[in-house]
């Protein structure tokens, strides 16, 4: 169980990354729908983004989208406000995640639905804040953002195929190193996790990072590639909850679980749910019931019963 | 490690009341007490999971005070408890992370080290802890315990839930143990354990009433008073 799995040169998972990646590289070329692949790819990173938090510390953050939509605003005002190149704009974007979610990190010391709660309710504090009229001359309040002059959908394509690809490294790191391995511990138990001399509160922070700046740099590629957005739009409950379901339908923890979750259920979405949303409401709500009931550890756990190893 | 006049306890209620421990290099300790007595609160103050009130604690020249448990562990205390282990991590992952601070070499070769010496585990090491067998998690648990290489091992009632046989096992490998130099601080109900000890600490309703050799506990009726609550027994005037 080395962290480099024996002769092929990447590590256990990789290669499922980087075929997926290729794969979004190459699918422009024969399918047109280029939202649609943007916008899995978008989901692809943002469920890898809650497998990191949740499916490694337990942690359940109903708030994502909170680091979604600062990410898209920080971007987007560092655009707009520092004439930045869209490209160093998306990082601005994942650095002013980070920020906030060093700013939310006390959230940490709570657990469970409690946590779920408080950071569904400061994402919501974001929202209110970025999208008051009184703030105007900053965010543009209520009235959106317009980064028609930066538009470049080949560009902000290529800048997701390339978050999506960090957002696979951050797992396929997590699952094969310590570091995955202490998180794995401390969502387990952090007491005994503490005994095994793992830095509880470091290690936890640390996951709470790297899932906030996955979702910045998705939110502001999101951004780039809309180019005009409302705060109502990219402060959404349902992309957090889009996310969370597909992690969890497919299996946290695993590299594979987010990925299989997302490709059916944003497939199915798009099959449905845009032409036919009230059967979508309808058939989402019966799988996510199904899945707690039958499958709570998502469609990973049956490959695990018959002794598959899932990446 | 040495600690004196420890003073804790949980909010307002004070458990322990001005203990004072010392565990030489090498040495093993037996830490006994009925339930209740403060065992599991004492070796949990050491390990800084509960506040000390007051009291200092020295381990290998450093204060403890104040330092993290995780601090504590990096400096060379292990703690086996009933939840060392982690049910849905496989025996493997469970033992990395036993060793969870040494290079990725070590805790390879000390892997192998302690698959030798608990062959039970090296035929199910990719499979969850949670699946062992109550005498196998205690065997794991002292494993995973041992990966970090402490100099103190700290037992809170190793002997919980084993059976006899299990319970012999344990004695038998924490005896190989002790002899290759581990320090230890076990609290134990079970007295079988006695023969381990080179000192007994009794403890009861959060005070040390004894601490010395197993000879002079012999000679002493505290083990009787304090931990048997047979005085009250031997005096109860028969019908």
């Amino acid at each position: 169980m080395d962290y480099w799995a024996k002769g092929c040169g990447l590590p256990r998972g990789g290669w499922y990354s980087v075929g997926v990646v290729a794969l979004f590289i190459v699918l422009p070329f024969v399918y047109g729908n280029h939202d649609l692949l943007f916008n899995m790819m978008m989901y692809l990173a943002l469920a890898q983004g809650i497998n990191v938090l949740f499916g490694f510390t337990g942690y359940l953050p109903f708030g994502y989208v909170g680091f979604f939509g600062s990410g898209a605003y920080g971007a987007s005002l560092a655009v707009l406000l520092l004439h930045l190149p869209p490209v160093l704009a998306l990082l601005v974007g994942a650095v002013i995640a980070v920020l906030l979610a060093l700013l939310l990190a006390p959230l940490l010391r709570l657990s469970g639905a409690y946590f779920a709660i408080a950071s569904l309710a400061a994402s919501e504090v974001v929202y209110y804040i970025v999208s008051n009229p009184h703030l105007e001359s900053l965010t543009q309040g209520p009235y959106g953002i317009s980064l028609a002059r930066a538009y470049d959908a080949d560009a902000s394509y290529a800048a997701m195929v390339v978050v999506l690809a960090l957002a696979f490294g951050v797992v396929v790191y997590l699952r094969n190193s310590h570091l995955g391995l202490a998180l794995q511990a401390i969502r387990e138990e952090p007491v005994s996790a503490e005994f095994a001399g793992v830095n509880v509160v470091r290690e936890r922070t640390c996951a709470w990072l790297l899932s906030a700046a996955l979702a910045g740099l998705a939110g502001g590629t999101y951004a780039w590639h809309v180019s005009v957005f409302y705060p109502k739009s990219v402060f959404d409950l349902n992309i957090s909850v889009f996310a969370i379901v597909f992690t969890l339908f497919g299996g946290v923890a695993t590299l594979l679980g987010p990925i299989v979750g997302t490709l059916l259920l944003y497939g199915l979405y798009n099959w449905i749910g845009i032409s036919q949303p009230e059967y979508f409401q309808l058939v989402f709500g019966i799988v996510i019931v199904m899945l707690v009931l039958f499958l709570p550890n998502g469609l990973a756990s049956l490959l695990r019963r018959v002794n598959v190893h899932v990446p | 490690m040495r600690a004196s006049g420890l003073v804790a306890g949980y909010g307002q209620l004070q458990v322990l009341w001005d203990v004072d421990l010392e565990v030489g290099d090498g040495e093993c300790v037996i830490l006994l007490g009925s339930n209740g007595a403060g065992k599991t609160t004492l070796l949990k103050a050491l390990l800084g999971l509960v506040a000390l009130w007051r009291g200092q604690i020295e381990f290998q020249g450093r204060r403890l005070e104040g330092r993290r448990t995780d601090q504590r562990v990096r400096q060379g205390i292990a703690y086996m408890s009933e939840m060392g282990i982690f049910p849905n991590l496989s025996i493997e992952e469970n033992l990395k992370l036993g060793g969870y601070y040494l290079p990725r070499r070590e805790v390879r070769r000390r892997a192998q080290a302690l698959y030798e010496m608990f062959p039970d585990l090296v035929q199910r090491r990719s499979v969850p802890a949670g699946s062992l067998s109550g005498g196998q998690r205690k065997m794991l648990s002292l494993a995973k315990a041992f990966m970090s290489g402490p100099r103190l091992l700290v037992m809170d009632e190793p002997s919980a839930g084993l059976s006899p046989r299990y319970v012999k096992e344990v004695i038998a490998t924490l005896k190989q143990l002790h002899s290759e130099g581990l320090a230890m601080l076990v609290a134990e109900q079970n007295l079988g354990f006695l023969e381990l000890a080179e000192r007994v600490c009794v403890l009861d309703a959060g005070r040390i009433r004894f601490a010395g050799d197993r000879a002079a506990l012999q000679r002493d009726d505290i083990l009787r008073r304090s931990y048997f609550g047979l005085q009250e027994a031997t005096d109860a005037p028969r019908d």
